[in-house]
């Protein structure tokens, strides 16, 4: 027994380093404890909340894992009761709960949707929580813009990406190209040459259903050809607004879109939104498409079948102007009609979540969304940098396709450039009937359609 | 529409007084007072969920409405923004596009249905189940159905033209082709019911009528056009004026298979109400189209009535 002792010994220090190495390889790269929690929320008062996207009960796993991060923050605030609820954003119903003051106290949306909210007072001002709790300098300045009014910041961000061009690796190569356009002309090349209608494949798509998702898209390739806010929405300095997208860039991109149609024949003649855009690319039957970074989530959630290794990402061609994108993302916001007590329980519990380094390695560890997808920097600094070196280890897609589009952000070739100003929605609107017009019609004057939609933007919306 | 094939006996009417006859009213009062008991209940819930809404909706459209409650007087300036609207023209014109492209397409096929169906000797209860069946399918699914049908790739629509040498068609796409696939699916989803308040119409008709008719040496045409025809009439003008009312407001289609294009396309008032209202959160102003949309469909109702009124007065 004693001679075994040392190889007892020698085995238990390997076994115990085996299960160590895993523990310590995960917290090689630990995320800095820069949140300030207060001692005690709501002056210790009992306060509930509701919070939205609380996992389906079909996920039994997530509902564990949600139940347990908000049993966490109980147990830190005992006079905090937290009650999940299944609900997920969805404009329609949401109008429904502003008006009957039943909004989740925390609720999850788009970065479409912060000017509506304020404007209506359906939010609250969440700046004293979130520099209190001394993030405030680690956001990205200009995705906290997307949700801050006259300088109060009313949400907190989530996640940010950017449009650029998703591309499908093997028809590329089997076309002969070694990897996505540069340029929009050569942009529309590739396309010509990939575009394969006895087998269903078009050269290039973007979102073309007609709705303020089209003029998104749209707006992101009017970008392209050097347009900018400006040249969109004029700012006249004086309180009032011009609607400035009938000439210049847009007239371009508009009749580039329509040579592409009606010339080149690279266009799908389905009718894509956010979700069939995805199985087209996914499937192989578009071969290039302007791609939401966040879309990667949905294909791996939506297909876990399909070989995503099939799909690269680059950014958008570059135009006069360079490589210029708009970005979208999701973030969390605090009902208005909430008391201060809810209020201030409802901000520090997502920002709790969002910055207490074991609740992120715990969230990373249990999540079944796509661990790196190509996003937006949300952070910068030293923090942005250690933040992505901790996601790196739990990576599930295969990010090696996507460096064309991480290395252009990072390097700074990629100008995030902010979308036209005000009522961009009510614009996007507006394009994306007109894009979607210009697809089904021949033949329409480009110009002059355009001028008369500016015009009708400017009555009906601009001078309101 | 006179026909010689009727049981009705012609009496003469007595006149009507047009004076009001207070004493006989009170007389009956109570006597009725037992039903107006009975049917409070329901005039209450008519009350609360649909003549409160549209008293409501007829306020809000008034005022610029916020969702947390404020409302802000301006008068008649919603209607107004409601004229310069770009959206107006093409939603109002596509709404008698359709309600067009329904009358022809989808008005008599009900009304042919239900003839045949109980002009049939047999199978006559394999058939009328058959035909109700598009109705109990569920719009969403019966939606993902027809968008695969209509698919430009792939759809089984073009597969089947392709192999008589048609070119690939744009069902949906195409501004011209949009509207009358729209109104395919709406009268693939509506005409079993349509047919079967047609053909319930029918079984009220004596069977004695069409014996003799039978034995008077009457066609089968003959017989549809002089028994079954006339007695549908009443019907077929109840059933004209609700096919255009519902046409008017139709939202689920155009809603979930083109979001309203191509284009414009097939933007209806509905959906624009509903893109106002619950996406921009805009209620004052989408109350002003619903208000707007009460008047012109009240209007037609009550021209159509006076119309059809005056053209059957002689019967």
């Amino acid at each position: 027994m004693l001679r075994k002792l040392p190889l007892m010994l020698i085995s238990l220090i390997v076994v115990l380093s085996i299960a160590v190495i895993p523990v310590m390889a995960q917290d090689a790269a630990p995320v800095p404890d820069i949140l300030t929690l207060p001692e005690e929320i709501a002056g210790g008062r009992p306060v509930t909340i509701t919070v939205s996207d609380k996992p389906t009960a079909d996920q039994p796993a997530a509902v564990e894992a949600w139940n347990a991060t908000a049993q966490r923050f109980m147990d830190l605030y005992p006079n905090v009761t937290i009650e999940g609820l299944e609900l997920e954003y969805d404009p329609a119903a949401f109008a429904a709960l502003i008006a009957s003051n039943q909004l989740p106290r925390l609720f999850r949306t788009y970065f479409t949707e912060p000017p509506k909210f304020i404007q209506q007072g359906a939010v609250a001002d969440l700046t004293q929580f979130i520099e209190t709790a001394g993030v405030g300098d680690v956001f990205n300045p200009a995705i906290l813009d997307v949700m801050s009014q006259d300088g109060a910041i009313y949400g907190i961000p989530r996640d940010a990406y950017a449009l650029g061009l998703a591309y499908n690796i093997p028809l590329l190569e089997a076309a002969g190209f070694d990897g996505p356009p540069q340029t929009w002309d050569e942009l529309a090349e590739m396309a010509v040459a990939l575009t394969d209608r006895d087998n269903d494949i078009s050269g290039f798509a973007f979102i073309n259903d007609g709705s303020g998702a089209t003029g998104w898209h749209f707006t992101n390739i009017a970008y392209g050809f050097g347009a900018t806010p400006q040249d969109i929405i004029t700012d006249n300095g004086d309180g009032t607004f011009t609607a400035s997208f009938g000439e210049g860039a847009t007239v371009d991109a508009l009749q580039f879109i329509q040579q592409l149609r009606w010339q080149d024949d690279v266009l799908p003649g389905a009718t894509l939104n956010w979700g069939s855009i995805s199985e087209a690319l996914v499937s192989g039957r578009v071969a290039m498409a302007i791609y939401a970074g966040d879309q990667f989530n949905y294909d791996y959630t939506q297909f876990p079948d399909a070989d995503l290794t099939i799909l690269g990402y680059a950014a958008a061609p570059a135009g006069p102007d360079g490589q210029i994108t708009l970005s979208g993302g999701n973030l969390w916001m605090v009902s208005n009609s909430a008391d201060d007590d809810q209020k201030e329980a409802a901000a520090y519990f997502q920002l709790w979540r969002q910055f207490d380094p074991v609740e992120l390695q715990t969230a990373i560890e249990v999540t079944t969304e796509a661990v790196g997808m190509p996003t937006l920097p949300m952070y910068v600094g030293d923090y942005q940098a250690a933040w992505a070196a901790f996601r790196e280890p739990y990576n599930k897609l295969p990010v090696a396709n996507y460096a064309p589009f991480i290395d252009a952000v990072t390097s700074g070739a990629v100008t995030v450039q902010a979308e036209p100003s005000p009522n961009v929605q009510d614009y996007y609107t507006e394009l994306g009937v007109l894009v979607s017009e210009v697809l089904s019609v021949e033949g329409v004057d480009v110009p002059t359609r355009l001028s008369e939609v500016a015009e009708e933007f400017q009555s009906f919306v601009l001078d309101r | 529409m006179n026909s010689p094939y009727t049981l009705e006996t012609k009496m003469e009417q007595p006149k009507k007084t047009k004076t009001l006859d207070l004493a006989r009213i009170r007389a009956a009062l109570p006597g009725q007072i037992a039903a107006y008991i009975f049917l409070l209940p329901a005039l209450m819930l008519y009350a609360v969920f649909a003549w409160f809404p549209i008293i409501q909706s007829i306020l809000m459209s008034l005022h610029d409405v916020r969702l947390g409650g404020e409302w802000t007087w301006v008068g008649l300036d919603n209607f107004a923004l409601m004229l310069r609207d770009p959206a107006f023209e093409d939603a109002w014109r596509n709404s008698l596009e359709f309600a067009f492209w329904s009358l022809a397409l989808g008005y008599l096929v009900p009304v042919i249905i239900a003839i045949l169906v109980r002009e049939m000797r047999q199978g006559k209860g394999f058939f009328r189940v058959v035909y109700f069946l598009p109705t109990v399918v569920p719009t969403a699914i019966a939606v993902i159905i027809w968008r695969f049908i209509y698919d430009p790739d792939i759809g089984i629509l073009n597969e089947f033209l392709g192999q008589f040498g048609v070119s690939r068609l744009l069902w949906l796409q195409d501004a011209t082709l949009a509207k009358p696939a729209l109104v395919a699916v709406m009268t693939w989803g509506a005409f079993g019911t349509t047919a079967l308040i047609y053909l319930a119409s029918l079984q009220d008709v004596a069977q004695e009528l069409y014996e003799a008719a039978e034995l008077d040496g009457a066609t089968p045409l003959q017989r549809i056009r002089h028994i079954s025809l006339p007695h549908l009439y009443p019907v077929m003008s109840l059933m004209f004026v609700l096919q255009v009312i519902a046409v008017v407001q139709v939202f689920t289609e155009p809603f979930l298979l083109t979001s309203g294009g191509p284009g414009r396309a097939t933007l209806t008032p509905a959906m624009h109400i509903y893109n106002r209202a619950f996406i921009r959160f805009d209620m004052g102003y989408a109350s002003a189209w619903s208000v707007t949309m009460i008047v012109i469909l009240g209007a037609f109702s009550i021209i159509y009535r006076v119309v059809n009124y005056r053209l059957t007065a002689d019967r």
